[in-house]
């Protein structure tokens, strides 16, 4: 049904193949959401709709918000049911978005081996959720972190960890591993 | 009554520690001998501010040090919660926004560089050493250190030490052109005393759900990391070596770590697995830490520190594997 729904978006089905189609979409809140969630990614894509870099960062939070991808609720396995291929549609729709970012996640996934790399692969089976723009609503924007700063505070953890303190006392030196000065700077 | 026994432990530090006040030592390298074990001497708790560039942000620190080993509690105030937790050996990282606790143990092998005698020797050969004045830092008396690099390798400190105990009330990095680099300066401190259990519990919990990173490794030999520098870098001794695991199938990085007695580079060398790990190489900054990374020999090598970006980038381009 996403597949339709998607051509129909493109203007690839005629009027009588879309009829049931739209038919489907009154009845249907889950697909009414995708319905809205394509258009929203269609204005983004278009540059129509303003503020395209926040909502890049809301799907980027919802991608990196791992409680939702391990623990899908009794919504989430409906929607498995629902739709695969449209997760994974939107899921390419929202790579292109989201262009370099999402590539170095995935990268930096298949490179550091990390449990990240499981939730890739876990959201891709478990399919999520209603989709991912419908959750991406700004609940509270969390700060976007990419994989490659976070290696770098492991990186800079162990530095601190075993290179000594300097003359910091105590813990003092790890404030350069924590600090967000310091992940301003490494972005 | 083990309490009773903490307690008269830690009175027993404190007398120690003010009966060692007696001789407030003269020479400035016996200020950073002074500097460098203060924590292992005082319990203390504050606030201070860490600016790096344009930024800063505040942290409170509460420090206890008993029989039992270190304690200690930081959390960054501004910003997103972030708090590193010391027990004893075991130091982590929490970062609930990114619901990741990073866990390193300590190692019994570790060097802790500033400690030995002998790299006071050694600082002096890399910079030159000077009692700078005194002044107020915190509503204590502090005496001020000043260290100026004889090379380019390495940047310049003050350091303010507490008159009495040696602990560090403020430290300040600055590069060749006196810009600052990085500053750590205590706001609100208070020097002994009870530190309770309430300013050293965490928290944030965290569970099965969360990332959980551990950087601890094993402590080898330097012939058995298969790894060397040559040319060395002036100054620049090594001063620990590691193997950490990296997970499944992944073999091992190796973690070098080079100091000069204060500034110290680290150098990681794990094996590069695909190309996809090249998305990120070159030179970087992480605050006061430089960092550069490059791929050579098949192996993903990264130094940093907190030392100019061309130190880094000399050691790093100084890897061979077989060099000792």
């Amino acid at each position: 049904m996403k597949d339709r729904l998607s051509a129909f978006l493109d203007g690839d089905l005629d009027g009588q193949a879309g009829a049931p189609l739209l038919e489907r979409l009154r009845n249907d809140p889950g697909l009414k959401r995708d319905w809205e969630a394509y258009h929203l990614i269609g204005d983004v894509l278009r540059g129509d709709s303003a503020g395209s870099s926040d909502f890049v960062d809301r799907v980027m939070a919802r991608i990196e918000d791992e409680p939702v991808l391990l623990a899908p609720g009794v919504a989430a396995a409906a929607a498995a049911n629902r739709s695969r291929g449209g997760w994974q549609a939107l899921m390419a729709i929202a790579a292109s978005v989201m262009g370099v970012a999402a590539v170095g996640i995935v990268a930096a996934s298949l490179y550091s081996g990390e449990p990240r790399l499981a939730q890739m692969a876990e959201m891709k089976r478990s399919a999520p959720a209603t989709p991912v723009l419908a959750q991406a609503q700004p609940r509270d924007p969390l700060p976007l972190r990419t994989v490659s700063a976070d290696r770098n505070i492991e990186y800079v953890f162990a530095h601190q960890g075993l290179s000594g303190s300097g003359a910091m006392p105590g813990a003092v030196h790890y404030v350069r591993a924590v600090s967000s000065v310091a992940q301003d700077s490494a972005r | 009554m083990r309490k009773l026994l903490v307690a008269v432990a830690g009175s027993c530090l404190v007398l120690a520690s003010s009966m060692a006040r007696a001789d407030v030592p003269g020479d400035p390298l016996s200020w950073l001998g002074r500097i460098a074990s203060a924590a292992e001497r005082v319990n203390f708790t504050g606030t201070f501010m860490y600016q790096s560039g344009a930024h800063s942000e505040t942290s409170r620190i509460a420090h206890r040090v008993d029989e039992h080993g270190q304690f200690e509690r930081l959390e960054v105030l501004d910003g997103s919660p972030r708090e590193v937790i010391r027990v004893g050996s075991e130091v982590r990282c929490v970062l609930p926004d990114e619901r990741t606790v990073i866990i390193d143990r300590a190692n019994a092998r570790r060097v802790f560089p500033v400690r030995l005698p002998d790299t006071f020797r050694s600082l002096a050969e890399s910079y030159r050493i000077s009692k700078g004045r005194v002044s107020r830092v915190a509503g204590y008396e502090a005496q001020a250190i000043v260290l100026e690099p004889r090379d380019n390798l390495r940047y310049g400190r003050t350091l303010w030490a507490e008159r009495q105990t040696g602990l560090l009330l403020k430290s300040r990095i600055v590069d060749e052109n006196g810009g600052v680099v990085e500053q750590i300066t205590f706001n609100d401190l208070r020097i002994g005393g009870e530190i309770g259990e309430e300013l050293l519990k965490p928290r944030f919990e965290y569970n099965d759900s969360w990332r959980v990173v551990h950087a601890g490794g094993n402590a080898i030999a330097r012939e058995d990391t298969g790894w060397g520098v040559a040319p060395p870098l002036p100054g620049f001794a090594l001063v620990s070596a590691m193997k950490r695991p990296l997970g499944q199938d992944r073999g091992e990085a190796i973690h070098l770590v080079f100091s000069d007695g204060l500034a110290s580079i680290s150098l990681f060398i794990e094996p590069l697995a695909d190309a996809a790990a090249q998305d990120a190489l070159g030179e970087q900054a992480n605050g006061a830490i430089n960092i550069y990374k490059r791929a050579a020999h098949g192996h993903l090598i990264t130094a940093l520190g907190e030392v100019p970006a061309r130190a880094v980038r000399r050691l790093a381009d100084a890897v061979q594997p077989g060099v000792n």
